[in-house]
Parts: C-alpha cells; sequence; structure tokens
C-alpha cells in the first residue's frame, strides 16, 4: 500500500538545515498496524507527515496503492487525502468552535456527502465510539480520552483504508490511553492498515511491526506475532 | 457547507468577543463616515435635476473685457430672452429673473421681511419644474402685480384660509394679488426662490415701450439671469456659433464704442452649481470639495478595511490550528478562502446595518453643521442604500482577502506539530498598514488645524476698516431716505451712539460697477471701475485711513458734485501713484444720443484712501470709487456705530428713532461684523467636515491599534514575565510595548507633511490673503497623534507589564 523509496527531508532555515529523514525505504502493506518508534527528534513525524501527504520529501519517491504520488499537486494530495487516510494527533486537534457532532461531520462536509447520510453516519461513528451522549457538547467539556475518541471517529468516518496516528495516547492517562489503542486495534482487525507513531513501548506491542527510526535512519524494523 | 461556515463563523465572533466588537465598531464608523459623505455628494451632484427638462435648460452669461479688464457675470440682459426666442429656432421658451431685494411683506396684523422672492416671466412654470398647488401655471403671473408664493410663506400669512385672491402688502405701498401656491423649491436649486412677482409688474413700473426696447444699449445692461429651455437635440455648441450674427444685429454698434470685446457663454442649468464660478451667481458649490471628501471617504475607509487585515493577521496563530484541521480533513485552499472571505463579508454586513442606524441617528447633527437637508430613505434614496451595499461588499472583500490568502496557505504539517505560528510572517505588512493609517489621520488633523487657522486669520484680519460695534439696517422707506440727516442727527443725541453713517451699498459685500474715464498718459481712457456712493460722515466711521489729499468736506459745495476718492489699488491700477490728487476722473459714458445724461458726473480726485477689504478674503483688493451724493436714493445702508456698553438701550433707542421715522417699516438690523463671518460660511462647514471626519478617522485609526497592541501584548506575554522575574520594572517594560509604536508614528508624521502640504497649499491658493503653512502646525499634529497613540497603546501595555509574572511563565 506504502512504498517509500529513498526518501530524504531536509529542513532549512536561514542558518541551520537539519536532515530529518535520510534514506528511508519501506514498504507497508495493506491491513498492517505498523508502529514507529525513535528518540524524540528521530525523524518519526516527519515520515508520518509525509506519508499522510501533509509535507513533501525533499527526494525520492512515495508510492500510494501503486501511484507515484510524490509531485501531486496540492490540489490532488488533498483529493487523495479525504478519501483514503484519516488522521489520529497526540493533541487531538479537534476545532474549538465546532461541536462533536460537526467536528465528525467535516470530512463529510469536503466530500459533499448529503445532509441525512451524515446524520447517519456521524451517529453510527458516534456510537461506535461511545461518545454519541456528548454529541452536542464542545471539544472543551470534554476529557482528554473523550476528545481522542471523537478525534478517532473523525479519522474513521470517511472509511479510509489508512489511519496515521501519532502518539495518539501521549496526552492521555493509561485508562484513556488503553481504551483508544483497543479502539485502534479493533479498526485494524476489520482492515485498516495503521500507522502509529509512539513512544509507548506498550502500545507498540499491538502493532504487528516496529520501525526504529534514529537520526532519520530506520535502524530496525521488528517483525512480532499477532497477538 | 455553508451552515458550517456560519456556525464557524458566528461562535468565532462570540469567542473572541474584545476582537469582534473591535473590528465591528471600525468598520461601522467607517463605513458611516462613507454613506454620510456620498450622501453629501450626491446631493451636491443632484442640483437642478429635479428639473424633468434640465438637459435642454440652460443659463445665457456674459464675459466681456473692456481696457484689458475681464469680467465674466452669471447676468443678461432684458432683451436677450424674447431677441432669442425670435432669432433662433432651437429656443422652445425663455425667462428671465430679475432679483428684488428684501421687501417688507404685510397682510392684516402679520409681516415680515421676505427676501429671495423675484421678479419672472410667466414662463417659468413651463421652464422650471416647479409645483403648483394652486392657480393656474399658465395664467398666474400673466398680469402685473401679481404674486405666487411658495407653501412656507403661504402658510406664513394666510394660515389655513385659501390664498389665492388675497392681497399682500409689499414694501411702502404696492398690492400683489396672489395668484398662486407653489411648492418649496428644493433645496438642490442653484436658486432658492421662495415666491416670484409677475414680470408684468417690473413692466408696468417702467413702462412697456422702455421696458420692451430693443435699443441697442438696452443689450448691455446685464441686470438680469436668462434661462432658455431649448427643443430636443438642439446641439449648445452650435448655437453658441450663430451668436456672432446675433451681436452683430443688435449689439455691435454700442460695443464697438465702448470698445468692449463681448462672449456669450451658455450654461447648462445642471453644470451651474458645481462649474460656474462667474460674478454675480447665487452662491455656488465647489467641486473641489467633492474630490477632497471622495478621497476622505476613501482614506477612511481603507483605515477601517486595514484594521480588520491587520487583527486578522496577528490573531492567525488562533486560527491556524482550525485552518490545519480543515486541511487535514480534506478541505481545498479555495474553500478556506472562500470561508474567511464568507467570514470578513459577515462582519462588514452587521457593521453596515449598525452604520445605517447610526446615520439615521446623527443626521439631523450633520445636517446642520453642513447645512443641508440630506436624508436616508429607500423611497427617496434607494441609490444610497445600493451603493452602501455595493460599498460593504467591497469593503469585505477587499479587507478580508488578504487574511484570507493569508490564512489558508498554512501548511498543516507545521502547524499541527504544535509549533506555533508566530504572526510573524505578517509582522512588516502590520507596520506597513499602521504607517498608512497614521499618516492617512495626520494628514486629516493637519488640514483641520490649517483650514482652522486660515478661517481664524479671515475672521481677524485687519479688514482696512472698522468693523466691530457696528450696527447696520437696511433702509427701504424711500420717504424715510430724504430725511436722513435729520435722523442721524437724532441717533447722534445718544450718548451710547459714536457716529451714523450711510453709503448705497453694504460694505464687504455687494457694489455696483460702471464704466468709468480716468486720466491716462494719452487722454481719457475708460476702466470699468467699482464705485460707492457714500455720506461726509462714512471714510470717518469706518476708520479708513487717507494716504494723500483729504476727506469729503461738508463745507466744499463741490464734494458733492466733482470730487472723488479713490483707494490705492486704483492709484496704482491708473498709473497715478503718488500723484493722483487732481487727476481727473468720470463716471459713466455719454452714448450718442444721451449727452446730458444724469449719471453721468465728471470731477477729480481729492484723495485716496488706503486699500481695504471691501468684498471677501478670497478675492484682491480691486479699485474703487467713492463719491458723495445729495441724491437721497442712495441712502440705502445705515450704519450706526455703538459703543461697547448699553448695548440693549442703544437698539432700543435706534428702534424708537426709526419708528418715529418711519412707522410702517419695521426697524431690522444686524452687526456688521457677524455678517461678514457669513461670508466664510463655507469656509466654517469644512472645518466642521474636516473636523468630524479627522476625529473618527482617528477612532478608527485608535481602535485598529488598540486591538494590535493588546494582541501584541498577549502574545509577549511570556516574554514579559521572563524579563519581569529578571528584575525589570513595570516602566520599563511599557516602554519596551510603546516604543515600536511611536516609531511607527513618528514615521506616519515624516510621511504626512509632504502630502498635507501639498494638499493644503492647493487649497490656501484660492485665496488671495492667507496663511502660509508653518512648521509649528505638523508639530502640533504629531504631538497629538503621539498622544492618542501611546495613551492607546500603554494602557494595554501597562496592563500586561504589571500582571503577575507567574501567570505568565507558568504554562507553555
Amino acid at each position: 500500500m506504502i512504498k517509500t523509496k529513498n526518501l530524504i527531508k531536509i529542513f532549512r532555515t536561514d542558518e541551520v538545515e537539519t536532515t530529518a529523514l535520510n534514506n528511508v525505504n519501506l514498504e507497508i502493506s495493506e491491513g498492517e498496524f505498523v508502529a514507529i518508534m525513535g528518540p524524540s527528534g528521530c525523524g518519526k513525524s516527519t515520515l508520518l507527515n509525509i506519508i499522510g501527504l501533509l509535507d513533501n520529501p525533499s527526494e525520492g519517491e512515495l508510492h500510494f496503492n501503486g501511484y507515484q504520488v510524490e509531485n501531486y499537486t496540492e490540489r490532488q494530495r488533498t483529493n487523495l487525502r479525504k478519501e483514503n487516510i484519516g488522521f489520529v494527533f497526540q493533541s487531538f486537534n479537534l476545532i474549538d468552535e465546532l461541536t462533536v457532532f460537526e467536528n465528525v461531520e467535516l470530512p463529510l462536509l469536503y466530500m459533499k456527502v448529503s445532509g441525512s447520510e451524515r446524520r447517519r453516519r456521524v451517529t453510527e461513528a458516534l456510537e461506535r465510539m461511545k461518545i454519541a451522549h456528548r454529541a452536542k457538547h464542545f471539544p472543551q467539556q470534554l476529557s482528554g480520552g473523550q476528545q481522542q475518541r471523537v478525534a478517532i471517529a473523525r479519522a474513521v468516518i470517511s472509511n479510509p483504508k489508512l489511519i496515521l496516528a501519532d502518539e495518539p495516547t501521549g496526552n492521555l492517562d493509561s485508562a484513556n490511553g488503553e481504551e483508544v489503542m483497543n479502539l485502534l486495534t479493533q479498526l485494524n482487525e476489520e482492515g485498516t492498515t495503521i500507522i502509529m507513531v509512539t513512544h509507548s513501548p506498550s502500545d507498540a506491542d499491538r502493532s504487528h511491526r516496529i520501525i526504529q527510526l534514529f537520526d532519520g535512519h530506520v535502524v530496525t524494523e521488528n517483525m512480532r506475532q499477532k497477538l | 457547507m455553508f451552515k458550517n461556515f456560519l456556525i464557524t463563523i458566528i461562535r468565532n465572533f462570540n469567542r473572541n468577543k474584545f476582537y469582534t466588537v473591535l473590528n465591528v465598531v471600525g468598520l461601522s464608523v467607517g463605513l458611516v463616515c462613507a454613506i454620510l459623505i456620498v450622501l453629501f455628494i450626491q446631493e451636491e451632484l443632484s442640483y437642478d435635476k429635479y428639473n424633468v427638462n434640465h438637459k435642454r435648460i440652460v443659463r445665457l452669461a456674459s464675459d466681456f473685457t473692456l481696457n484689458g479688464k475681464r469680467d465674466r457675470v452669471a447676468t443678461s440682459s432684458m432683451p436677450f430672452g424674447p431677441t432669442f426666442k425670435q432669432e433662433f429656432p432651437e429656443v422652445e421658451e425663455f425667462v428671465r429673473i430679475h432679483g428684488s431685494g428684501r421687501q417688507q411683506f404685510r397682510y392684516n396684523d402679520i409681516e415680515f421681511y421676505e427676501e429671495r422672492i423675484a421678479y419672472v416671466d410667466s414662463s417659468v412654470f413651463k421652464v422650471f419644474s416647479y409645483n403648483l398647488i394652486q392657480g393656474d401655471p399658465d395664467k398666474a403671473l400673466s398680469e402685473p402685480y401679481t404674486i405666487v408664493l411658495n407653501e412656507t410663506l403661504a402658510k406664513r400669512y394666510f394660515g389655513d384660509e385659501d390664498p389665492i385672491g388675497k392681497v399682500l402688502i409689499v414694501g411702502e405701498n404696492n398690492s400683489f394679488t396672489v395668484t398662486g401656491v407653489m411648492k418649496d423649491i428644493p433645496r438642490n436649486s442653484h436658486f432658492k426662490f421662495r415666491g416670484f412677482y409677475s414680470m408684468k409688474t417690473l413692466e408696468s413700473i417702467r413702462g412697456v415701450e422702455e421696458f420692451n426696447s430693443t435699443e441697442p444699449i438696452t443689450f448691455w445692461n446685464f441686470s438680469n439671469y436668462t434661462f432658455l429651455l431649448l427643443k430636443k437635440n438642439t446641439n449648445i455648441d452650435a448655437l453658441q456659433s450663430k451668436f456672432p450674427l446675433y451681436y452683430n444685429k443688435y449689439m455691435k454698434s454700442v460695443g464697438d464704442k465702448l470698445g468692449v470685446e463681448y462672449h456669450l457663454i451658455v450654461q447648462k442649468l445642471a453644470d451651474i452649481h458645481l462649474k460656474s464660478d462667474l460674478q454675480w451667481d447665487a452662491p455656488t458649490g465647489n467641486v473641489k470639495y467633492i474630490f477632497i471628501l471622495s478621497a476622505i471617504a476613501f482614506f477612511i475607509l481603507s483605515i477601517a478595511g486595514i484594521n480588520y487585515m491587520n487583527m486578522a493577521t496577528a490573531r492567525s496563530s488562533k486560527r491556524a490550528r482550525e485552518v490545519g484541521v480543515r486541511k487535514v480533513v480534506g478541505a481545498h485552499r479555495d474553500t478556506l478562502i472562500r470561508q474567511f472571505l464568507m467570514e470578513s463579508l459577515s462582519l462588514t454586513f452587521l457593521a453596515l446595518m449598525i452604520a445605517i442606524i447610526v446615520v439615521e441617528l446623527i443626521l439631523p447633527l450633520f445636517n446642520s453643521l453642513v447645512d443641508k437637508d440630506l436624508s436616508l430613505s429607500v423611497s427617496e434614496t434607494p441609490e444610497i442604500l445600493v451603493f452602501s451595499i455595493v460599498l460593504a461588499l467591497i469593503l469585505g472583500i477587499v479587507s478580508g482577502s488578504y487574511p484570507a490568502f493569508y490564512l489558508s496557505s498554512f501548511h498543516p504539517a507545521t502547524i499541527l506539530k504544535g509549533s506555533t505560528i508566530k504572526g510573524k510572517a505578517g509582522g512588516l505588512l502590520r507596520k506597513l498598514l499602521v504607517i498608512s493609517q497614521f499618516t492617512v489621520s495626520a494628514i486629516m488633523i493637519s488640514g483641520t488645524i490649517i483650514v482652522g487657522v486660515q478661517l481664524n486669520y479671515m475672521n481677524n484680519k485687519d479688514m482696512g476698516f472698522s468693523k466691530e460695534d457696528v450696527l447696520v439696517s437696511i433702509v427701504r422707506d424711500s420717504l424715510m431716505r430724504t430725511k436722513i440727516e435729520p435722523l442721524k442727527d437724532e441717533l447722534r443725541k445718544n450718548p451710547n451712539i459714536n457716529s451714523v453713517a450711510t453709503s448705497n451699498s453694504l460694505i464687504g459685500f455687494d457694489g455696483a460697477k460702471t464704466v468709468h474715464l480716468y486720466e491716462g498718459e494719452e487722454g481719457m481712457e475708460q476702466y470699468v471701475l467699482n464705485f460707492s456712493v457714500i455720506d461726509f460722515d462714512y471714510l470717518d466711521m469706518m476708520q479708513m485711513k487717507i494716504m494723500q489729499g483729504r476727506k469729503f468736506d461738508r463745507k466744499i459745495a463741490s464734494d458733492t458734485s466733482s470730487a472723488f476718492i479713490v483707494n490705492q489699488a486704483a492709484a496704482r491700477k491708473f498709473n497715478w501713484n503718488e500723484n493722483a490728487v487732481g487727476k481727473k476722473l468720470q463716471l459713466g459714458v455719454e452714448l450718442e444720443g444721451e449727452e446730458d445724461d444724469d449719471d453721468i458726473m465728471k470731477g477729480e480726485v481729492i484723495g485716496v484712501v488706503a486699500d481695504f477689504h471691501y468684498r471677501p478674503l478670497r478675492e484682491n483688493i480691486e479699485p474703487i470709487n467713492f463719491l458723495v451724493s445729495e441724491n437721497p436714493s442712495h441712502r440705502r445702508v445705515l450704519y450706526v456705530k455703538l459703543n461697547q456698553e448699553n448695548r440693549e438701550e442703544s437698539i432700543k433707542y435706534i428702534e424708537s428713532v426709526w419708528n418715529k421715522f418711519s412707522p410702517k417699516m419695521a426697524f431690522n438690523y444686524f452687526f456688521l461684523d457677524e455678517r461678514l463671518r457669513k461670508n466664510y460660511d463655507s469656509e466654517v462647514r469644512l472645518t466642521w467636515i474636516f473636523s468630524i471626519f479627522s476625529l473618527l478617522s482617528i477612532l478608527i485609526a485608535s481602535l485598529g491599534l488598540f486591538g494590535l497592541s493588546s494582541f501584541m501584548a498577549e502574545q509577549r506575554n511570556k516574554e514579559l514575565g521572563i524579563r519581569k522575574v529578571l528584575g525589570a520594572s513595570v516602566n520599563q517594560l511599557v516602554n519596551l510595548l510603546t516604543k515600536e509604536f511611536v516609531r511607527l508614528i513618528l514615521i506616519a508624521n515624516i510621511l504626512a507633511i509632504p502630502i498635507a502640504y501639498w494638499a493644503m497649499n492647493s487649497w490656501l491658493n484660492d485665496f488671495s490673503y492667507r496663511i502660509e503653512i508653518s512648521w509649528w502646525i505638523f508639530f502640533l499634529t504629531l504631538i497629538v497623534s503621539l498622544v492618542i497613540g501611546v495613551f492607546t497603546v500603554s494602557w494595554q501595555s501597562y496592563r500586561a507589564a504589571s500582571a503577575d509574572p507567574v501567570n505568565a511563565i507558568k504554562y507553555e
């Protein structure tokens, strides 16, 4: 599903040049659950952003579902993203001005899904994430765990093939973190490919494969037995 | 999607009430200014256009040059109307308007002095679209001594009675029958008559034959206004090009004799108010003010728009995450641009609604300041509302576009990683915007000061005569004019009355001019010279200085028959310079067959009076000639110089004396200095307009500065906390935050100086007597903008600087 070839990402400011990714070669198949680990600043989030088409590589190739996409235009990338990829962030990134329902509904609006269909799907997703009773609340009125469940509901609402999660439990206590990981695992079991950046070894344990990054290089790839 | 936009917008406004209110207030004030100015301009441009036929109505005016002196006057002569209709098939109808001074009107016990009533031909209702509510437009003014009143006057004299057929006593003893009542002439008319006497009245006073004479000399008495209604599709230039033939037929013989060069001026009715600059015209507008006001409206709206841009981009970090999330879940950039534009549009439309309400509320006040009768209503001025909406639309799109493009350009990867956008990218632009706002404000402030200083200069300038404490009354009673010397003696008995004098024209205002012959190097030469008929006390009372020769003297008999006193300008003009005394001068010229014309006076100069301003200070001092006459008809204006004390009593005394001499005509007076001040009404209005709008422009700019400084203080909260922990005092922190803005205001003022100098200098150039723009005006402007700017900024800075540092540094 995802294939990178000699992926390089260099950040330049006026004075400093930082190589965030250095010749990263990866292949991730459909249905996989991959965890990316490594110390702070090793390029984990950069890799995730490039895979999620939020950022461009400086060099190298990125293939998505067999298409070479690293030179896609902004518009093409947006279209590809909204149909195939859902995002979950450490800091949830919900829009404060919108209610839970409206936040989850947002991707469907951009996909021009009809009103009744949107209502049906959002209600379904909220029920599935056990947060339907909070549909009319605003993000600040929810706990961190609840916010992250809303964020996951938003990520899955468009039935994406791929979910990118950037330290999804980083801001949560262990109980809430556990619950979020259960949800992600469940989604993966239903067929969604998941790539997750994490610092937590126990979260990483849920994955099929752990990719260790260090200074922009892939150091090890451990295949794990599916539990 | 639209609903989603709307929800976000409303909740955003709600969450950021402070900035939303600042923005809405700023935009509303900007729109209020723009709407007021547009109303004003629209009214100025609408003058005389209510006349259905205004495109076909022209005025005949005269441009003549005698001995190198050119005069352009708004008037023409009595025979022009009828002969034009006779000679030119293009002329469908003509109407002549002949002014008449203030007259006392009397009906039973009701009596008032009325002005702005003119003699007109009965065709007036065919040419102009005056609405006759009662009476027959074809017949109303066809008989002598008939009068048509406007509604106001009809109500004043007849109340609820039917005015038709009633008899009004005008002046001493003239009975006019009311034959019609017309709606008040709209305010947007270049002349605003309140009633019409029939022209037949004038004909019967002067005699049918003389009145209708087409002797060549009658064409040269430019005493009335002539309007022509042209047939459809008449080419005005073509009509004018036929004029030389007409000239040769009717006017050439006298013209050649006088050595006059004459050109006909044909003015379109609707052009008169803004474009006419002729003498003897009704007060007109000034097209320059239209440009100035348009520029002000544009600048004030720009300031308001800039505020929006500034605050929206400054606060971009707050919106960045929303942009990131929306992009991640599939929003295209153009969708986001649409969203932000909708946001700015909703804000401007909210501001527009408030602005319209505010305009409604303050319009009466504004009207009284600018002396207009503007109104904002869907039925009367639908175009203004449409214009306002278009204006708000443009304002919303223009001020919203930069934030929209800026905000929508954020990269989600950068934002969502958690790193905040510092709003630095817009930093330079924001500074430029603040500078441009304060440049405009500084131009407005210095403009206000300059207009005010010039006005003050004109009001206080030594006019060359004493205008203080002079009570003026116009003597309309012809019998009283014959008894003016006993009246003067009677008045002088009162110890509070210093002196009394008379003249034929009101000093500082009207005057007469006629052809004179003066002693030149090669015999007598012609010149059209102003003249004023005065009495022996006049020069003393006005405290005019004699520079050569002597004053008029009662004891010298020839002083009333052959003596002239001219001003220095005349002595210079005629090249007499220091040797004017004894030079020959003649008022009026003999024409063929009129050898013994009564109006001719021959004599010599006995004195030269120092130049004085007998016209408003916009105009240069022209040559003038004084003479004393025994003829009582010249005793038209009575001047009484009073003591400062016991004013009330003195006035009562004058009234009692007056009533003794003229029991029928009520006593009516004004003070000379007050009346002279009225000469500068349009400057007073301009001062008001400038003051109001510069105040508002500063208000809007300050609102923006307030918002921006609060935001910056908020953003530098942590920095301030750390500095404070390290030992900075509140003062030092306030300085830190204020310094930057002070620098911007300084730059703005420097930029404003040349622009303001250029603009105001060209305005001042319209005045013959004007102030020079000196440095202190700009210095004062700088102080004013600095005080306002620093006050605005330091309020927020102080709050931020004096806050407890713990709160600022404890969280990230």
